[in-house]
């Protein structure tokens, strides 16, 4: 069975991007368009694996989101990589402190990315 | 330092990387008469921080905005998210000259000619060309009075495109 990967971006396009690298490699694609409706996918779906989620998006956003998980007893151990155009040291560190395994600058390199997935969710 | 210059070569230099990641790269030629212009879309994106604030605007002809995008069937999306990675490139190197500015959401104009205003302006919009057409860059900004860019910091303050970090 493949494993589920929660992308969650207000860009289709991205979504699409993320999910035509990691399909490629046999990994399903749930998506999601901000942090609100990522949080109840992932809320929703026990066989989700990993999160690869965006930062700055509407309604919520990706740290909040982060820090969301990190606060539930039933979905904080899956493993969030942010995907993001930020780079500031203390973004990074907010979403580190709450609890996400690693952080992307986009554009991505999909040999990085899906060395990321591959590994997280191994 | 001037800072409009500055902010203007910083614009170029983003926008030229930017189209370099995805292996279009374009030749800046300057600027353009709007009348020649026939942009079919583009991406506006506001941001504000202490010091300015303002806007970003990033236009495209149709064949090249085909050609960069990944899929025909997003193409709004794709010129909002190209202006959002545009400004955050922009952003992550305004770090290194003592200043933080933060992002809106990117919008989405359609058109066929666009004239914020005319090249003898300093607002006026960079171009860039290809065999397959042409996109162009505008930077609007308001400066907080008695501002100055510091010198930029050699090394890269923020984490650069592309770059990956993995926490234990």
């Amino acid at each position: 069975m493949s494993k589920r990967v929660l992308v969650v971006d207000d860009s289709a396009t991205v979504r699409q991007m993320v999910g035509t690298t990691l399909g490629q490699a046999g990994y399903e694609i749930v998506e999601a368009v901000d942090g609100a409706d990522g949080l109840s996918k992932l809320s929703d779906d026990h066989d989700i694996s990993m999160v690869i989620c965006d930062i700055n998006m509407p309604r919520m956003s990706g740290l909040e989101m982060m820090e969301q998980i990190a606060q539930s007893k039933t979905i904080r151990k899956v493993p969030v990589v942010m995907l993001t155009t930020e780079g500031q040291p203390a973004l990074i560190q907010r979403a580190r402190q709450a609890g996400a395994k690693g952080w992307i600058v986009k554009p991505f390199k999909p040999d990085l990315l899906l060395a990321a997935v591959n590994k997280l969710t191994a | 330092m001037e800072n409009e210059k500055v902010l203007q070569d910083l614009l170029i230099e983003c926008a030229g990387a930017l189209f370099s990641d995805y292996n279009r790269p374009l030749t800046y030629t300057g600027t353009r008469s709007p009348e020649s212009q026939n942009f079919v879309l583009s991406g506006v994106i506001g941001f504000a921080g202490r010091d300015m604030r303002g806007t970003l605007l990033l236009a495209m002809t149709g064949e090249l905005l085909e050609e960069l995008s990944p899929s025909t069937a997003f193409m709004r999306d794709w010129i909002a998210e190209l202006s959002n990675q545009l400004l955050g490139r922009f952003k992550n190197q305004l770090l290194r000259y003592g200043t933080e500015i933060y992002g809106a959401t990117p919008s989405v104009l359609r058109g066929e000619l666009l004239t914020p205003l005319q090249p003898t302006c300093a607002l006026a919009g960079h171009c860039f060309d290809s065999t397959r057409g042409r996109a162009c860059v505008w930077l609007d900004t308001e400066i907080r009075e008695g501002f100055a860019l510091q010198e930029p910091s050699a090394a890269a303050v923020a984490e650069v495109e592309g770059s990956a970090l993995f926490f234990d």
